[in-house]
């Protein structure tokens, strides 16, 4: 009995400290970092300084997987968009229906006529997938002519989507839709600092700026010309290094000019496009690219988006708004502000 | 009446709340994310994290990473210079074989390099 009486307030002690120790690393929060292959493109997700981050990752993998799998995906036959481009018509979900309608919004609002949500015709046209072909001029007349009629009808009240001719490819705004999924999760979570990458398109949320790489377009994957600090935003790049294939010297690229039916040619390389939502992004840099520099800068004005647009010259062109951000890392390129 | 804390067990507490310490301090200073960027002619061509083995060949010049060290095996420069620099792991170190342009350099925790890249 004595002998316990000794034993127990060592115990106590002991106890005190295990529960002490055990709560601390509880308490702990971490970095976690997930990474995956969706959409054609490898997804990275960070969140800083979570106890539950690894959780948080994988869900927000999990929510990128499903939009594409169950909307978006051309691989996927049972997807909204393949069953749509199969069937013509397709009763749908509130999500899907209003991300059609975002979309079209996005088109009209930026009054550009060459950009098109119905560009699979034109990729399958020019076998973008299967190594490049030059159409005859017959061929492209009468995808073009098809093109024309096509038509998207969005009924609200319940979700019914048809399509008249032509298929839907909206692989231009993806991969920015798939990162504004991601952050508008993470935000309901109340995280505080994130980034979510997939592809070429960037979602972030913190107090601090990340460090943005922008691609080189005559490099390789890794390199960069130069760096944006930027953060609670959304970066896209749309360039002519992403899929193409050649013929002749001539450099045929994946993006179309729907009223040409042909691949994008002009004096652009590529396009980066910062915006407060990532499906903006994405669009914006395509249809910039597609437009061209004067009338891409004006349609950037009219979504408040800033721009890097490098040129094939190697000249670059940064939007006022990031003058401050921009950080030039390859002396070859030669930098001009937008005013 | 007895001491309720003798002297045996201030000694234990302490011994406890070292180790416990000492581990909390070995869990959060373990090196997550080491890697090693390989340039050929000057331009990257790849970046290997340290922490997953791997042999890869580049320019003639065979790269293996294995526990958490990089080192090349084999060369087909006549010097084999890179051969024998031994294993790199630390932040800054590098290997060159200069007559196949290739260079390897450890990268440090996330220094220097962009936190993401677009395009």
């Amino acid at each position: 009995m004595e002998k316990l009486k000794k034993v127990f307030p060592i115990l106590a002690v002991l106890l005190v400290i295990i529960i002490f120790i055990v709560s601390f690393f509880g308490s702990l929060t971490t970095d976690s970092e997930t990474s995956g292959f969706i959409m054609g493109s490898p997804v990275d997700v960070k969140v800083y300084n979570e106890k539950n981050g690894d959780t948080l990752c994988a869900d927000v993998l999990e929510r990128i997987k499903f939009v594409d799998r169950v909307y978006l995906s051309h691989t996927n036959s049972t997807s909204a968009v393949s069953i749509l481009n199969r069937d013509g018509e397709l009763i749908s979900d509130k999500w899907f229906a209003e991300y059609l309608d975002a979309c079209l919004d996005l088109i009209h609002d930026s009054k550009s006529n060459k950009f098109t949500l119905f560009s699979g015709e034109f990729k399958d046209l020019w076998k973008i997938e299967e190594g490049g072909y030059i159409p005859t001029s017959d061929e492209l007349a009468q995808v073009l002519e098809n093109h024309k009629n096509s038509l998207i009808a969005i009924d609200d009240d319940n979700n019914e989507i048809s399509i008249d001719t032509g298929k839907l490819d909206l692989g231009a705004l993806g991969k920015g839709t798939a990162c504004d999924e991601a952050i508008n999760y993470l935000k309901k979570q109340k995280v505080e600092k994130a980034l979510v990458t997939v592809g070429g398109s960037i979602g972030m949320i913190g107090a601090e700026p990340f460090s943005i790489g922008v691609r080189n377009p005559f490099g390789n994957k890794n390199e960069y010309f130069a760096v944006l600090n930027i953060t609670d935003c959304f970066v896209s790049t749309s360039g002519d290094y992403e899929k193409y294939f050649e013929k002749d010297g001539v450099r045929y690229s994946h993006i179309f000019d729907a009223t040409t039916g042909s691949p994008v040619q002009n004096d652009i390389s590529s396009v980066t496009v910062v915006a407060n939502n990532g499906m903006l992004s994405d669009f914006l840099s395509t249809v910039i690219y597609i437009e061209g520099i004067e009338k891409g800068v004006e349609i950037a004005e009219i979504f408040d988006a800033s721009v890097v647009i490098v040129k094939k010259d190697k000249t670059v062109l940064v939007s006022k708004e990031l003058k401050d951000k921009f950080t030039l890392k390859d002396d070859s390129f030669s930098v001009s502000v937008i005013e | 009446m007895k001491k309720l804390v003798t002297k045996k067990d201030f000694i234990l507490v302490l011994i406890v709340l070292v180790v416990g310490f000492a581990g909390l301090i070995l869990v959060n200073s373990a090196d997550k994310g080491k890697t090693a960027t390989i340039k050929v002619d000057g331009k990257v061509v790849e970046t290997l994290s340290l922490n997953e083995d791997t042999q890869t060949q580049f320019n003639g010049v065979v790269v293996v990473v294995k526990n958490g060290e990089i080192y090349v095996t084999q060369s087909t420069c006549t010097d084999k210079v890179c051969v024998r620099s031994g294993k790199a792991s630390k932040t800054g170190e590098g290997i060159i074989c200069a007559p196949n342009r290739v260079s390897i350099q450890i990268d440090g925790n996330n220094a220097d390099l962009p936190d993401a890249m677009t395009g």
